[in-house]
C-alpha cells in the first residue's frame, strides 16, 4: 500500500464502509444505489409490475399482461447481476491546481477514484481505471481481483499531471474500448471545451453506459477570493495574466457560473449523473451525495 | 508659464511626474506568483472587463500622474503671467489693482499737449476704461502720494461705477508738493488690509510718473534707502510680490529755471533801512539764460492780500547752464510789521513755472533787538561790563546800525524764548540758570548768534558745569554750544599781546588794508586760554609764543556762538575804545542772522501744528487758504497738558490745506478785544522737486536688482498690461488636496465595487 496510501485514506475508508452499510439501510443496497443495471434478460429476476407511463422503456411492456388485460404494464426486476465499473480519472494539467496547503483537485480525485474502487471491490464488483489528459494514459482493466486496488493505487501514483485536456477524442475512444456497458465514473474538473465535454459523454450514453460525473473543484476557482496584484501563470498551455483580482472578481465569478450552468444542461441533457464536490469538502460526503441522487433518480424511474 | 521662482528644482521635481508610471512598472515586475487551472474563465473575465479596467486604471494613472506633477509645480514655484493668473484666478476671487498717480510738483510741466500730469492722468483714465469694458472683476485703488492715506476706490462691477470711478480720477490735479513714494508703498498695505472689500495682495503696483532722479536716488547715485526698504517690505509682506510696472510719462527736456532760496542781508529787515534781499536762482537747462529779471511782491500781512509793493531787481546778465545765479533786490520798508513777500522770476518761458515762485513771511522791525548780559553793572559811565559793546552797536541816532541793544543783568535774565532776539552777549558772567541756559540752546539752534566775553568773573570750572554737558548730559540742550574750554587765565600788566586775525573771515574782511595799523594798536595784557572743541574755527590769536586763540567761532544747530578770549570792556586791553572794535561788531551783526530774517517755512504736504495761548486767543479761527479764495474755520484742540498742568491747544492744519506753494493765513479772535490777528504759514515746494534729472530704466534696474520691475513708455504697453509674474502657490496646493481625494475616493470605488458580497471576509 505504500506507494498508494495517499490515495486510499483509512479514515476515508472507514466512513465510506459505515455509508455503504448505512446506505444499505436507507436505500437499496450500495450497489443498486450505485448503478442501475444496464442487463436485461435472465440474469435479472423478476419482480413486479407497474403501469407503463409515457417515457418507459417500450422494451420492458409485458405484452402477456397486455393481451389479458389490454393495458400496458411495465415489468420491474432485481438485479443479480454484479457491476463492471471503471473509474475515469483526469490527470491533466489543470487537476494538479490547490490553493494555500489543500489538496490538489488529482489528489481529491484521486482519492475518490480509490475510495470508489475499493467500495466497489469489496462488493466484488468488477472495478477498473483510466488516467487520461489528452490522451488515455494509463489503465487497469476492471477486474473483481483484490490486487486491483494495489494497480489502480500504483498508476495514479506514478502520474503527475502534466497535459492539456482532450475529452472528446479520449471518452470517443474509451467509450469503444471499454468491452462491456457498465457504470462510468468520471472524476474530473470539466475544464475542457463544452461541446467536447457534451459529445464525450455522449459517447458513453449511446455506448450504453451509465455515466456518473464527479466534478472536483477547488473553492478558490469558484470565489476567486484574491487580493493584490498577481501573475496568473496558466496550466494547460494557457499563458499569463496580470491581473488585480478584485476588480476581476465580480466579472469571473459571473463567468464561471455560467460555465457551471453550461455543465449541468450537458448533464442533465445526457442523462448523466452529477455531483460537483469541492477539494475542502469531506470525500465521504462527495459520495453520499451522489448515491443519494441516485437513489432518487431509481426511485422515480421506478 | 512664463518660469519658476526656483528653475532648478523645476527639473528636479518633473522627475517626481513619473513617479507612478515607474511605481506602477515596479509593481508589474513585483507581482506575486500563481498558477491558476481555470484560466479558461479568468481570461473571458478579463476580455469582460477589460475596457472598463483599462479606463479605471488610465484614469488613477493619469490623476498620480498629475499629481506628482501638481506637487512638482509647487515646489518650483511657476510664476504665470498676469494674462495666464487673470485668467486663473478670475474664477476664484478678484484682486484690487492698485495705481499711484504721482502729482508732485515736477509734473505739473508744461509740454506740447498739456501737463506731464495730463498725460498721465488721462493715461490712467484710459486704462481705467478699458479695465471696465473688458467687466474685470477687480477692483482699483489709487493713490496719490500728495496724500497716501486719502485713496480713490472703485470697480469694474457696472458702467456706472466705471463712470463714477473715471470722474474721480479726472478731477484730480497735481500739487505742489514732493513725491514721497516710500510713504505712499508704506500705507498701501495699511489701506488694502482695511478695504470695504478685503482684498489684498495687489498682483500689480503701477506707478504713474515722470521718473525723476530724486525719487528714485539717493542724490550720490545710490538706490533711495527708503524706498527700497518700502518695496522691500512690500514684496515680503505677502506670498506673491506684486510686479511694479513704473509708466514713464516724463519729458527728456530738463530745461527749468527755479528760485532755490531767498536770504535777506542782515537779519530781519529794519524799519527805514534798505534792506538787500537775494534771490538765488537755479538754470537746470545746459544752456545759458540771460537776462533774467526777478521781482519782489511784499505787504502787511492781512486777510486776504490787499496793498502791496514791488521791488525789480536788476536782470541777471547771463546764467550759464546747471549752475547758480543771484538778483538782488533793495528794499525799505516803511512800518515795523509782518509782511508776505513773494520772490517770482518775470519774463521768462520756463516749463516748469510751479517753482518760478517763492512766498515766505517776515518781520520787519523798527530795529533788531540785542541781548546784552552785563556780569559787571555799574552805574559809571564806561564801566559797565558792556557799555561798550552797547556803544559799538548803537553809537547814536545819527548813525543808527538798526540795532537796539537791551541791557540786562544776571539778575534779570529773561524768563522767555530769546527769539525776538539777533544775538546774545553774555559779558563777564559767572552762573547762568538752567531755564536761561535751555533757552540760549534753542535759541542758538535756531539761529541765533551767542557772543561771549568772559571776564575776571569767569569760573572755568562753572563754565564747564554749566555749558558743558554737565549735569543735564548729552541731551542738554546747549551740550556743544561752546567753542572752546576755558583754561586758565594767562598774561599779566604790562605785557602787550597783539590781534592775529584771519584776515579772509567775514568779520574781519573790512579791516584788511587801511584799518590794519588801528588794529595793531591794540594791546592785551591778559586774556583766557582757550582750548578749542571739535568743529571749532580760531578767526584770530593773538601774538604770544604760543600764538594763543583769541576768538573762536563754532556753528551749533542753525546758529553759532563767538567766544572771545578776553573781557567786552576795556580792563584787560585797549580794544574796545579802537575805532576797529565796533566795525567788527558791526561786521559780525551784518554777517549773522540772515537766517533769522524769515519766520519758518513749511514744506508742501506735511500737515502743520500751530500752537495758541488759549488766554489770549480764541480756540475757534478762520482760515484762508493758499489759493485766498477758499476759507473756513479751524478748531483748536488741546494736544497735552504742560508741566504746569495748563492745556496746550493747537490748530491743526491737515495736509490737504498745504498741497501747494503758498500762505495758508490763519485769522485769530483775541479773547479780549474784537480785532483779528493774522497768522501766515509759508508753504514751499521742496527745491529738490525742480531738478528735472531723470533717472534710466537700465538705471532703476540696477539701483533696484531684488524688485520685479519694468519701465515703460509706451502707453499700448501700459494698457496691454503685461503685469507681471504670479506664483500659484496657493491654488497648486488646493488642487494638489482636491486631487488627493479623488484619488483617493475613486481607487476605493474602483476596488469595492469589484468585489462580490460575502467573498471580501475569505
Amino acid at each position: 500500500m505504500a506507494k498508494f496510501e495517499r490515495f486510499y485514506d483509512p479514515e476515508v475508508l472507514a466512513r465510506i464502509g459505515r455509508l455503504e452499510l448505512r446506505a444499505r439501510m436507507v436505500v437499496e443496497g450500495i450497489i443498486t444505489g450505485l448503478h442501475k443495471s444496464p442487463y436485461h434478460g435472465a440474469a435479472v429476476e423478476f419482480a413486479d409490475h407497474r403501469a407503463y407511463v409515457p417515457g418507459d422503456d417500450p422494451r420492458h411492456i409485458d405484452w402477456k399482461v397486455y393481451g389479458r388485460l389490454g393495458r400496458f404494464v411495465i415489468k420491474k426486476f432485481e438485479e443479480e447481476t454484479n457491476l463492471r465499473a471503471h473509474i475515469v480519472l483526469d490527470c491533466s494539467e489543470s487537476m494538479r491546481f490547490s490553493h494555500a496547503e489543500g489538496m490538489s483537485k488529482y489528489e481529491y480525485g484521486g482519492t475518490l477514484a480509490a475510495s470508489l474502487a475499493y467500495l466497489l471491490n469489496r462488493q466484488m464488483d468488477s472495478v477498473g481505471l483510466t488516467l487520461f489528459d489528452s490522451k488515455i494514459r494509463k489503465r487497469v482493466p476492471p477486474s473483481t481481483a483484490k490486487n486491483v486496488l494495489n494497480l489502480i493505487g500504483e498508476i495514479m501514483d506514478e502520474t503527475s499531471p502534466a497535459e492539456k485536456t482532450g475529452i472528446d477524442q479520449v471518452f470517443g475512444e474509451l467509450s469503444e474500448e471499454l468491452p462491456r456497458r457498465g457504470l462510468v465514473i468520471v472524476i474530473s474538473d470539466l475544464f475542457a471545451p463544452r461541446d467536447e465535454l457534451a459529445s464525450g459523454l455522449q459517447a458513453f450514453s449511446l455506448r450504453g453506459h451509465d455515466v456518473a460525473v464527479f466534478h472536483v473543484l477547488d473553492e478558490t476557482e469558484l470565489t476567486f477570493p484574491f487580493e493584490g496584484n498577481t501573475l496568473f501563470e496558466g496550466l494547460e498551455e494557457y499563458p499569463e495574466v496580470n491581473a488585480d483580482p478584485r476588480q476581476l472578481r465580480e466579472a469571473y465569478v459571473s463567468v464561471f457560473e455560467e460555465y457551471l450552468q453550461e455543465i449541468e444542461r450537458i448533464v442533465s441533457v445526457g442523462g448523466v449523473d452529477y455531483q460537483r464536490t469541492l477539494t475542502s469538502e469531506p470525500l465521504d460526503a462527495a459520495v453520499i451525495s451522489l448515491i443519494a441522487a441516485r437513489s432518487r433518480i431509481r426511485r422515480i424511474r421506478r | 508659464m512664463s518660469g519658476f521662482v526656483t528653475s532648478g528644482l523645476a527639473w528636479a521635481a518633473l522627475a517626481l511626474a513619473s513617479i507612478p508610471i515607474i511605481i506602477h512598472l515596479l509593481n508589474r515586475r513585483k507581482l506575486r506568483k500563481m498558477e491558476w487551472a481555470a484560466m479558461e474563465f479568468l481570461l473571458a473575465a478579463l476580455k469582460k472587463t477589460r475596457r472598463r479596467l483599462r479606463l479605471e486604471h488610465l484614469i488613477l494613472l493619469i490623476l498620480r500622474t498629475l499629481m506628482m506633477i501638481l506637487l512638482a509645480l509647487f515646489l518650483a514655484r511657476p510664476m504665470l503671467s498676469d494674462t495666464e493668473y487673470s485668467w486663473l484666478a478670475g474664477a476664484f476671487k478678484s484682486e484690487e489693482k492698485v495705481f499711484v498717480l504721482d502729482d508732485s510738483l515736477s509734473m505739473n510741466r508744461n509740454e506740447a499737449d498739456g501737463t506731464t500730469f495730463r498725460k498721465g492722468r488721462e493715461a490712467l483714465a484710459r486704462e481705467l476704461e478699458r479695465l471696465g469694458r473688458d467687466g474685470s472683476r477687480d477692483s482699483a485703488l489709487i493713490l496719490r502720494p500728495s496724500r497716501p492715506r486719502a485713496a480713490i476706490r472703485g470697480s469694474f462691477a457696472d458702467e456706472e461705477s466705471v463712470r463714477k470711478l473715471l470722474k474721480s480720477v479726472r478731477l484730480l490735479q497735481p500739487t505742489g508738493t514732493r513725491m514721497d513714494l516710500s510713504a505712499t508703498i508704506d500705507n498701501l498695505a495699511e489701506l488694502s488690509s482695511t478695504s470695504e472689500t478685503g482684498l489684498a495682495r495687489p498682483r500689480s503696483l503701477s506707478i504713474i510718473t515722470d521718473l525723476r532722479a530724486i525719487d528714485w536716488t539717493d542724490g550720490a547715485g545710490g538706490a533711495n534707502d527708503s524706498l527700497k526698504k518700502a518695496l522691500g517690505r512690500l514684496a515680503q509682506a505677502q506670498e506673491n510680490p506684486p510686479r511694479i510696472i513704473i509708466y514713464d510719462v516724463g519729458s527728456e527736456d530738463t530745461a527749468n529755471l527755479s528760485i532755490a532760496d531767498v536770504s535777506i542781508e542782515g537779519g530781519r529787515p529794519t524799519v527805514g533801512i534798505p534792506a538787500e534781499i537775494h534771490i538765488s536762482i537755479d538754470n537746470f537747462s545746459s544752456e545759458a539764460v540771460r537776462n533774467l529779471r526777478a521781482q519782489l511782491t511784499f505787504g502787511p500781512l492781512s486777510g486776504k492780500r490787499t496793498t502791496s509793493s514791488t521791488a525789480v531787481a536788476q536782470p541777471i546778465p547771463v546764467i550759464e547752464g546747471g549752475s547758480r545765479a543771484r538778483a538782488t533786490v533793495t528794499s525799505t520798508f516803511r512800518s515795523a510789521g509782518r509782511y508776505w513777500v513773494e520772490a517770482q522770476l518775470m519774463g521768462v518761458k520756463d516749463p516748469l513755472p510751479g517753482d518760478n515762485l517763492y512766498t515766505f513771511v517776515i518781520d520787519v522791525v523798527e530795529a533788531s533787538e540785542v541781548l546784552l548780559v552785563n556780569g559787571e553793572p555799574s552805574s559809571e559811565p564806561w564801566e559797565g561790563e558792556t557799555d561798550f559793546v552797547a556803544n559799538a552797536l548803537s553809537p547814536g541816532a545819527e548813525s543808527s546800525f538798526g540795532i537796539l541793544p537791551v541791557v540786562v543783568t544776571e539778575d534779570n535774565l529773561p524768563q522767555t524764548a530769546l527769539d525776538r532776539y539777533n544775538a546774545v552777549f553774555l559779558a563777564n558772567t559767572y552762573s547762568l540758570p538752567e531755564d536761561f541756559r535751555r533757552n540760549l540752546g534753542r535759541f542758538v539752534a535756531d539761529g541765533g548768534t551767542l557772543l561771549i566775553f568772559p571776564g575776571d568773573q569767569a569760573d572755568p570750572a562753572v563754565w564747564s558745569r554749566e555749558l558743558g554737558k554737565g549735569e543735564a548730559g548729552e541731551d542738554s540742550p546747549w551740550n556743544g554750544l561752546l567753542p572752546a574750554e576755558l583754561g586758565k587765565a594767562a598774561g599779566s600788566p604790562g605785557d602787550g599781546w597783539n590781534l592775529r586775525p584771519d584776515f579772509n573771515h567775514p568779520y574781519f574782511r573790512l579791516l584788511r588794508g587801511d584799518a590794519e595799523p588801528y588794529l595793531q594798536q591794540v594791546l592785551f595784557e591778559k586774556f583766557w586760554l582757550l582750548q578749542p572743541a571739535a568743529g571749532s574755527r580760531i578767526i584770530a590769536g593773538f601774538s604770544d609764543p604760543d600764538s594763543s586763540p583769541a576768538i573762536v567761532e563754532k556753528s551749533f544747530g542753525k546758529g553759532r556762538t563767538i567766544l572771545f578770549a578776553t573781557t567786552a570792556d576795556d580792563e584787560w586791553h585797549d580794544w574796545p575804545p579802537n575805532a576797529t572794535f565796533p566795525i567788527l561788531l558791526r561786521q559780525i551783526m551784518d554777517t549773522i542772522g540772515k537766517e533769522r530774517g524769515r519766520l519758518p517755512e513749511f514744506m508742501a504736504g506735511q500737515p502743520i501744528e500751530v500752537p495758541i495761548d488759549v488766554s489770549e486767543h480764541k480756540t475757534e479761527a478762520r482760515y484762508l487758504a493758499v489759493d485766498e479764495r477758499s476759507e473756513g474755520s479751524l478748531k483748536a484742540t488741546p494736544v497735552k497738558t504742560s508741566e504746569t498742568g495748563k492745556a496746550e491747544f493747537r490748530f491743526l492744519v491737515g495736509e490737504r490745506f498745504t498741497l501747494q506753494a503758498g500762505l495758508f493765513r490763519i485769522g485769530l479772535d483775541r479773547v479780549a478785544g474784537t480785532e483779528r490777528e493774522w497768522r501766515a504759514l509759508a508753504i514751499r515746494s521742496d527745491p529738490e522737486e525742480s531738478n528735472p534729472a531723470r533717472v534710466t530704466a537700465e538705471q532703476i534696474k540696477a539701483l533696484y536688482p531684488d524688485l520685479d520691475l519694468e519701465v515703460i513708455r509706451n502707453e499700448e504697453l501700459f494698457s496691454e498690461s503685461g503685469r507681471g509674474q504670479f506664483e500659484i502657490a496657493d491654488l497648486l496646493l488646493l488642487t494638489l488636496i482636491i486631487f488627493l481625494f479623488l484619488e483617493g475616493y475613486l481607487a476605493c470605488r474602483f476596488a469595492r465595487h469589484k468585489t462580490p458580497a460575502g467573498s471580501e471576509t475569505r
